[in-house]
């Protein structure tokens, strides 16, 4: 295994160790080279690549955001110029089937294009914050490890962003429809808790979302043929 | 939900209220809803706060307007069991089901007669929905689809069902998406005989739709098939004296891949079946469904990975009187199916412990016509309405128009409480939806003090 690959691995392990305390499964160790828990397995073969068609289902947004390494950039820098899978999370997250999940998928699929070289060139994961004030660049490069650095910005297959504020964050959850919830106790404190429903968007290179994943349907297996469904589309017009 | 479960859940404070929402909204926790919506939706797992009502309007009941009527049903308010906000939408556009999106921040409602389709937010203060937008251009934007019918959430977009289409007004229809800022995403005709899209056609293709439904667990999507504006626009006893036109119902129940939308399986379930209800076991591989026209009972099954079946379990009622079943409703451990009959207002209970053996375990009339049927997550509490479509519903004193809440102890339907609809001055009482402050955090007077 490719070692930054392991890497970011351990390091969605590692998330899934400090945040997956009622996950009902053990969690993997936060050590290179460990692959993290896996999801459920599928019960169904899913349709060949090529023999579906992914409709847009909306555009994409725009936002500044805060890549993990520290630069300002917006979302817009990260999507056109490969297929992304863009997963919102929060490093806090404590729902078994909620933000672990989604980072285990993504370390799956971060795993399965290791094997397909040639589409793994196309395809960036991006993790983004819902949690400004305590997800700081710093706390989330502190979780997938230092050598989240040694790549180029732009060649990163994960890239791990936050943003400065709620101001800057809310127009990219509205835009996307990622709906949460903090929840308060009875004196109006926020409890750190963040209700939401899962989602990870497949957004191909003209900026538009073909796909949304929630629970039932994230599944490396599913969303790997849909990342190659989009590059047989893109090759079929030329 | 047991009993005592029950009372502690009903003396929490929002508080608690709150984190039953944080539940709700996890991803894990959202397998199913109040028993019979999408499995990608939010769901409440406390006391329901409100129930909304997508009413028909009516010529000389109150402002003769559709409306979504809101009512409270939280034990031990001072206005439990009464309307605390009707929103009229303007016109008669024979309003029918509706839906929530999958954060249940939006209700979809649809008219049947007009095609269009409004969407009120429900969580800015869930005790008064608002309008949000109006999509008016359906037929035109879906390539000629008529009838918006079921909403379903999917992530990201609702799913909808069409009845009709606008060369013919028969029953050729087909599923339309839609993201969730109301813009049209895509339309899938059903398959035919002419063009079956592949599938294998058990009987006939009649190209027909009502209810959609998914198993996303089997990559399984289901529809069923009812009839074209033509025939639900009709008065309905000039329909029964109509030949040609008693032969223009749906008798099949499509099975697609969900992924792909594509049509696999068209099985032969003659009379019209109208809602379908997916178990939610892990293991069950199943659906029911009941015709309206021949009062049975359908299971659809899965025989062998990927080959469905559709097998008449059992009769609803006496089907020589034709009590024309209408809405059911699967309890969430798959044990118990609750059927309503439209003629005999009647509700019936059959034990599906045996999905192949139906058994009638209680039935009770209900009023003199009755239509749909919504029960919480726990089984506990039921709610019953009246319409099911303006020129179907009954003539002068037996039709009523209300809207029944009852507890289920186990052995017998409680009466809690009666909205009556005409008294009320709103109309004819058709879908219901649950809404609870708990799913969007504080409720606004909380909200208020807080900040």
């Amino acid at each position: 295994m490719h070692r930054r690959g392991a890497s970011l691995i351990a390091a969605a392990s590692a998330l899934c160790l400090t945040l997956c305390a009622a996950c009902g499964q053990a969690p993997a160790p936060p050590t290179a080279g460990v692959a993290p828990t896996p999801p459920p397995g599928l019960e169904f073969v899913p349709p060949d690549p090529g023999s579906y068609r992914l409709p847009t289902i909306q555009a994409a947004v725009d936002g500044a955001v805060i890549d993990a390494d520290g630069t300002e950039r917006h979302l817009f820098d990260y999507l056109g110029d490969r297929y992304v899978l863009l997963s919102f999370i929060y490093l806090n997250c404590k729902e078994a089937k909620g933000c672990p999940l989604a980072n285990a998928n993504l370390a799956m699929i971060r795993q399965d294009l290791e094997a397909d070289p040639a589409l793994a060139s196309q395809v960036r994961l991006i993790s983004l914050s819902f949690d400004p004030e305590r997800d700081t660049p710093e706390a989330m490069l502190r979780h997938w490890g230092a050598d989240y650095l040694e790549s180029p910005w732009d060649k990163r297959r994960w890239s791990l962003v936050t943003t400065a504020s709620r101001a800057d964050l809310q127009p990219i959850l509205d835009g996307f429809g990622q709906y949460i919830v903090r929840e308060v106790d009875e004196q109006g404190r926020e409890t750190g808790n963040l209700s939401h429903v899962l989602k990870v968007f497949l957004i191909d290179r003209e900026r538009e979302v073909r796909n949304v994943y929630s629970t039932s349907f994230l599944h490396p297996a599913i969303a790997m043929n849909d990342l190659r469904t989009l590059v047989m589309e893109e090759a079929e017009r030329g | 939900m047991r009993a005592t479960e029950l009372n502690s859940a009903k003396a929490r404070s929002w508080i608690g209220m709150v984190v039953a929402a944080a539940m709700a909204l996890a991803p894990g926790a959202a397998v199913a809803d109040e028993t019979c919506q999408s499995p990608y939706m939010a769901k409440i797992t406390s006391q329901e706060d409100f129930l909304y009502v997508w009413t028909l309007g009516e010529p000389g009941v109150g402002d003769e307007s559709d409306k979504l009527v809101t009512v409270d049903v939280r034990p031990g308010s001072k206005t439990y069991g009464t309307v605390i906000n009707s929103l009229s939408v303007g016109g008669r556009h024979e309003a029918h089901h509706a839906g929530l999106t999958e954060d249940r921040r939006y209700l979809w409602a649809g008219g049947l007669d007009t095609s269009k389709i409004f969407i009120f937010d429900v969580h800015t203060d869930a005790a008064q929905p608002r309008l949000h937008t109006t999509i008016s251009d359906f037929v035109a934007k879906t390539g000629g689809v008529v009838g918006p019918h079921t909403f379903y959430a999917l992530p990201g977009r609702m799913l909808i069902s069409g009845l009709s289409n606008d060369k013919d007004h028969g029953g050729r229809t087909a599923l339309v998406e839609y993201n969730n800022s109301g813009e049209y995403i895509a339309t899938h005709w059903m398959p035919t005989d002419k063009d079956p899209k592949g599938a294998t056609i058990e009987a006939v293709a009649d190209g027909m739709g009502y209810d959609v439904r998914v198993l996303p667990r089997r990559n399984v999507m289901f529809t069923t098939s009812f009839a074209g504006w033509s025939n639900y626009m009709m008065d309905f006893g000039a329909l029964l004296q109509d030949a040609e036109a008693m032969k223009r119902f749906g008798r099949t129940v499509v099975v697609w891949d969900l992924h792909s939308r594509t049509p696999r399986q068209v099985l032969d379930v003659p009379g019209s079946p109208l809602e379908l209800r997916v178990a939610w076991g892990s293991q069950h591989n199943y659906a029911f469904t009941a015709s309206a026209l021949t009062s049975k009972m359908w299971l659809i099954h899965e025989q062998e990975p990927g080959r469905w079946e559709a097998t008449e379990v059992a009769d609803i009622g006496d089907p020589s009187k034709v009590p024309m079943p209408v809405a059911i409703s699967l309890s969430a451990d798959d044990r118990y199916l609750w059927v309503d009959t439209f003629m005999d207002g009647t509700v019936r209970l059959y034990d599906v412990s045996d999905p192949f053996k139906p058994k009638l375990s209680y039935e009770k009339v209900i009023g003199s016509q009755l239509n749909m049927v919504s029960q919480s997550w726990d089984g506990e509490r039921l709610y019953f309405t009246s319409s099911v479509l303006s020129n179907w519903d009954k003539k002068g004193d037996e039709d009523e128009q209300f809207l029944k809440a009852y507890i289920w102890n186990g052995k017998e339907l409680e009466h809690r409480f009666t909205v009556d609809f005409y008294e009320q001055n709103l109309g004819r009482a058709h879908l219901m939806r649950f809404g609870s402050y708990s799913l969007y955090g504080p409720p606004p007077e909380k909200r208020a003090s807080l900040e």
